[in-house]
């Protein structure tokens, strides 16, 4: 088994976006087990096809900031290290 | 996380412009060739009407196959710009380590981004293994799959060759072809896909790969899974104050194995050695796998080449 993680993290300036603003920071952490032979390049094999044929298509992945709304608001604490021990 | 006091997030550099380099890619200047047969759903036998053929040659000058369906899927993808950080990156891309966890208190600071500070608890950790296994059905081959406790969904694809076509096969009820869903699928569009049955509800422990997919193949393929997971999403301060940050957290879990007549030998040797860097050792070098006999990765990296050859990707 292997773990994977990627973060990303953006800072924008403060716009409107759909009678809402979005938030100065956006942070993602994309989190993956793998198992077994997995082969690199697999997953792209339908986006090439869909990508040349317009059918299947990336919705959504322009709008970034849509999520937000439903976003569990949460207050700071105090612990400031990271990662967790 | 057991990966040191903390993980830097860099800013990419942006490359220097300069003059564009023809492509040298010697497939984008061949003439593609051969057949790509697409199959989809589980069971011993292969539906009526299939499968869909796509050839290269004729996709090549633009003709695509009239009986091709592809879906809409809202996928995402991380924001990008100018004022971003990421990890891993050029300067750490250490390996996450088995006894990595994410639970608990995560803080982020930055000089261009407020502190954002949130915590993750039970069910958003790492998402458990898939664990597969194969067995003859029939003419088929079913693979058993764990169902891991935060799952919301599945999704599967087979591919191999026998010299001449490409098999492509797909989990789905329907026909599609599934390649952007082999990602992170918000937890929304993963229940719409169900309910389309593209995606295989999260109870489903078991898919069989229909007899004449595995006979196209040569007798042999490979199989990918991905278990879909939740997300984790955070935002500060609460509304109906203008947010300063927002937090998505994604996950997924993802195996793989051969199917077919390599399959028994495939599962045992599922998990590739580690080279001494974390990179991924060799599987052509196992002790029955003759290291000149085609596999059925070799028929995948193929049709890789041929489409990333004929839509020049």
């Amino acid at each position: 088994m292997r773990k994977f993680l990627a973060i990303a993290i953006i800072a924008m300036p403060t716009i409107a976006l759909a009678q809402q603003k979005a938030p100065i920071a956006q942070y993602w952490m994309s989190v993956e087990t793998a198992a077994g032979m997995n082969m690199p390049g697999m997953g792209g094999l339908g986006g090439i096809m869909a990508g040349a044929m317009g059918g299947q298509q990336r919705a959504g992945a322009g709008s970034c900031c849509n999520w937000v709304r439903n976003a569990r608001p949460m207050r700071p604490t105090r612990h400031t290290k990271y990662p967790p021990a | 996380m057991n990966m040191g006091a903390s993980l830097p997030l860099v800013t990419p550099r942006a490359a220097p412009s300069g003059p564009v380099e023809e492509r040298r890619d010697p497939i984008e200047r061949e003439r593609p060739k051969g057949r790509m047969l697409i199959f989809w759903g589980c069971g011993e036998a292969a539906r009526a009407g299939q499968p869909v053929i796509l050839d290269f040659a004729s996709m090549a000058q633009g003709q695509m196959p009239s009986g091709y369906v592809a879906r809409r899927v809202a996928v995402g993808s991380p924001p990008g710009g100018r004022t971003s950080g990421y990890w891993p990156n050029p300067q750490d891309s250490k390996a996450v380590p088995d006894s990595a966890s994410l639970h608990g208190e995560h803080t982020i600071r930055g000089n261009y981004t407020p502190d954002i500070r949130f915590a993750l608890g039970d069910g958003q950790d790492f998402m458990e293994r898939v664990a597969l296994q194969t067995a003859a059905r029939g003419a088929g081959m079913s693979v058993q799959w764990n169902a891991p406790a935060t799952a919301t969904g599945y999704f599967a694809t087979a591919m191999g060759g026998d010299g001449n076509d490409i098999v492509f096969w797909s989990s789905s009820e329907v026909q599609e072809s599934g390649g952007l869903l082999m990602d992170y699928v918000p937890p929304g569009e993963v229940a719409r896909l169900i309910r389309e049955r593209v995606v295989l509800a999260p109870q489903t422990t078991e898919c069989t790969v229909p007899g004449e997919v595995i006979k196209r193949m040569g007798g042999a393929g490979m199989f990918n899974f991905i278990a879909y997971g939740p997300e984790a999403n955070f935002g500060f301060p609460p509304r109906p104050q203008d947010p300063q940050w927002a937090v998505k957290v994604r996950y997924k879990s993802t195996a793989a194995t051969f199917l077919g007549e390599t399959g028994a030998r495939g599962t045992r040797r599922a998990e590739p050695a580690r080279g001494p860097a974390g990179t991924t050792g060799s599987e052509g070098t196992t002790a029955d796998a003759p290291a000149q006999a085609p596999t059925p990765g070799d028929a995948v990296r193929e049709g890789i080449k041929a489409l990333r050859g004929i839509f020049g990707r």
